[in-house]
């Protein structure tokens, strides 16, 4: 996992051309029907970055963040913090959003790519996709999809400081195929 | 008035002074079914579209077993009797690069064909699309509330 952060930093902070510093505030492994956060028993509403990964190892990624802080970080990609008048509402918008999509392909892509290097696998991300949802259908259609081949789910709680700025993210990972695993246990 | 949230794969069954809720549809579906007798009704989280249950999982998990758990909590009315509303079964993750993902659509057609299995008709639904929703199920009428992310509501 720090790997895979410490990758996401570093890219995130060459995109941003900013200092960027990444916290891995926790880490955990659970079964999918297990999970427990208070945004799914809620209406709250996130940004999310989903990402499907083939290869060696095969799984669902998605991240997610609060659209206050995605919107600030939109800024940010986008250059207009400091603009003297106030910027469009970067999740209505589709440059803002695609930049976003970058950040997501950051986030996603070099954190799986920083594990499977470290793991010495081959993962292959297919094109990121963005969506803006109540958190709790998101996640849960994540889980959806990969109960049909898994029945665990790793979940990762991260800080990104870009110049002072917090913007938490959680990482959802789902892998349905990892080498020397076992069967999958979803559909029988 | 109690509020029982109902997670991914569970069910619950409620009566009139009861409101059971589902929050965060996405592709899962929302199955109520209410005995307009005895105001009593079931609400059930489906997840997946079929499979064979695995000791331990709850009832809902699957369409079929998910159905079957609600024809027997509410056993004293034949089938063809209870009021089904359905809800949910959205593709809210845009992955359509990836067909077998689209969860939402396939579990709206094993949900179908299990209620039509057993003379169930579906008296009202707001399904499919690609937004997510709150649902909100009244066994004292048998509405069912539905709200989406941006705030809109309508009662089937």
């Amino acid at each position: 996992m720090v790997h895979g952060l410490a990758a996401a930093e570093s890219a995130l902070s060459d995109l941003l051309g900013r200092r960027v510093e990444a916290s891995l505030l926790s880490v955990s492994e659970a079964e999918l029907n297990q999970v427990d956060a208070p945004w799914l028993s809620g209406e709250s509403m996130a940004v999310a970055l989903y990402q499907y990964f083939d290869g060696a190892m095969t799984g669902h990624c998605l991240v997610m963040m609060e659209p206050g802080a995605a919107a600030d970080l939109a800024r940010q990609l986008w250059g207009d913090t400091g603009r003297a008048e106030a910027p469009p509402d970067p999740l209505q918008d589709e440059a803002y959003l695609s930049a976003l999509l970058e950040l997501g392909n950051i986030l996603a892509g070099r954190f799986l790519g920083g594990m499977a290097d470290h793991l010495r696998l081959e993962v292959l991300p297919t094109p990121p996709a963005s969506t803006v949802d109540s958190a709790a259908a998101l996640f849960n259609s994540l889980v959806a999809a990969g109960a049909q081949f898994a029945r665990r789910i790793v979940m990762v709680a991260a800080s990104f400081s870009v110049e002072g700025l917090p913007v938490p993210v959680t990482l959802a990972l789902i892998p349905t195929q990892f080498p020397g695993a076992a069967a999958p246990g979803g559909e029988r | 008035m109690t509020v029982v949230a109902v997670p991914m794969g569970e069910a619950a069954a409620g009566g009139p002074g009861d409101v059971l809720a589902i929050y965060g549809l996405g592709s899962c579906v929302a199955l109520a079914v209410w005995d307009p007798e005895t105001r009593r009704g079931v609400l059930c989280h489906i997840v997946l579209p079929e499979g064979t249950p695995a000791p331990g999982d709850p009832p809902a998990r699957f369409a079929g077993p998910a159905v079957d758990w609600a024809v027997r909590t509410l056993g004293r009315v034949p089938p063809r009797d209870l009021v089904v509303k359905l809800a949910g079964g959205a593709s809210v993750l845009p992955t359509q690069h990836v067909p077998m993902l689209d969860i939402g659509r396939r579990n709206l057609d094993a949900v179908f064909r299990e209620l039509a299995r057993r003379g169930m008709r579906v008296a009202a639904e707001d399904t499919g699309g690609k937004y997510g929703r709150t649902v909100f199920f009244h066994p004292a009428d048998g509405g069912l509330v539905v709200r989406t992310a941006g705030g809109k509501e309508q009662v089937l």
